[in-house]
């Protein structure tokens, strides 16, 4: 049973529908090519759930970009989630045939953690507007799914029973036949510490 | 203020309706707000209110729900509520979608909606006396 409220699943829904649209407005201009999105789906896991989850997606190589950010009184951290391959499609349509072979390999994670920082970004300055806070975000680190879910196990202390809210949502470049999804991650007290801020910024 | 006094808030998220809402509210007061969950849901409704089509004055309709898009929900009720101002709201703000609904001819607005951009997009797409 869901400990969020259906009001508060939705504003997560709409809180990630908001970031991804409106990144989705700048990567479409780098792609130059319109963006599709599904609806997002919000579900409330543990570790060993979003594993289930992200196989039952396809079990591609996953990848992730984390970054923590901190307002005068919170700081927490938010995940990104992507399909390596599928999402590096994607990246070198945005970069044409520019890749120099022998830099490959670190323009690839560069790439990666740019995309993450758009799409991560925009979704914490729509969080910030919502709830009329300030957030300062650090640099992105860009991880493999593996390294990743290490740190997110090694958030305080936590176990593989560690609650986490988890969005996804599904992203393609139709005209290309590219697809791919991004999962955003966020500790289930920090989100609930966020909802209230939003709720009650908002005068609901 | 502006002087609606009717409106129709259509978005699968209840939260974006309430936004919404709200705005419509801080801008018109008084603005009796109808809120549908779907584009058969607002069908449904104004089915069962007919009158609903000529009252109506303000109508926001999410693009992106399950169901029915906006965009073809706006087609048909562009025919059916005259006197409405319909006005796409996405958080889609890529160029090509605003072109189509530019296309479509009718207003849209950025979510998250607040006063200011309701308020922007009313004075670009409404009506001349506001």
């Amino acid at each position: 049973m869901s400990s969020l409220t259906d009001l508060e699943l939705d504003v997560v829904r709409e809180v990630l529908n908001l970031g991804m649209g409106h990144a989705s407005a700048l990567l479409s201009r780098m792609a130059r090519d319109s963006i599709e999105l599904s609806i997002p789906q919000v579900r409330e896991v543990n570790l060993e759930e979003l594993d289930g989850w992200l196989e039952e997606t396809g079990g591609e190589q996953i990848c992730g970009v984390l970054q923590t950010f901190e307002a005068t009184d919170f700081a927490s951290r938010a995940m990104l989630l992507f399909p390596e391959r599928q999402t590096l499609e994607v990246v070198k349509v945005m970069v044409g045939d520019e890749m120099a072979p022998d830099d490959t390999v670190t323009f690839e994670s560069e790439a990666l953690t740019e995309v993450g920082n758009i799409i991560l970004n925009t979704c914490l300055a729509n969080v910030a507007q919502l709830s009329d806070t300030r957030f300062v975000g650090a640099m992105p680190l860009f991880h493999s799914w593996e390294h990743a879910k290490g740190q997110l196990v090694n958030l305080e202390e936590s176990s593989n029973d560690r609650s986490l809210l988890a969005a996804s949502i599904d992203f393609g470049l139709e005209s290309k036949g590219l697809s791919g999804y991004v999962f955003l991650l966020l500790d289930l007290t920090d989100a609930k510490h966020l909802l209230d801020t939003i709720m009650n910024s908002m005068g609901f | 203020m502006a002087d609606y006094e009717m409106a129709l808030v259509i978005d699968d998220s209840r939260f974006a309706r309430m936004m919404i809402r709200k705005a419509i509210e801080e801008i018109a007061p008084g603005c009796r707000v109808f809120e549908a969950e779907s584009a058969d849901d607002a069908l449904e409704r104004l089915e069962q209110l007919t009158t609903l089509y000529d009252l109506l004055d303000l109508i926001t309709i999410d693009h992106f729900m399950p169901g029915m898009k906006g965009f073809d929900l706006a087609k048909i009720l562009m025919g059916r509520c005259a006197n409405a101002l319909i006005l796409i709201v996405s958080s889609n703000t890529q160029d090509a979608f605003q072109e189509e609904v530019a296309q479509l001819g009718v207003g849209y607005v950025d979510k998250p909606i607040d006063r200011e951009k309701l308020e922007i997009a009313l004075a670009k797409y409404g009506r001349e006396d506001e």
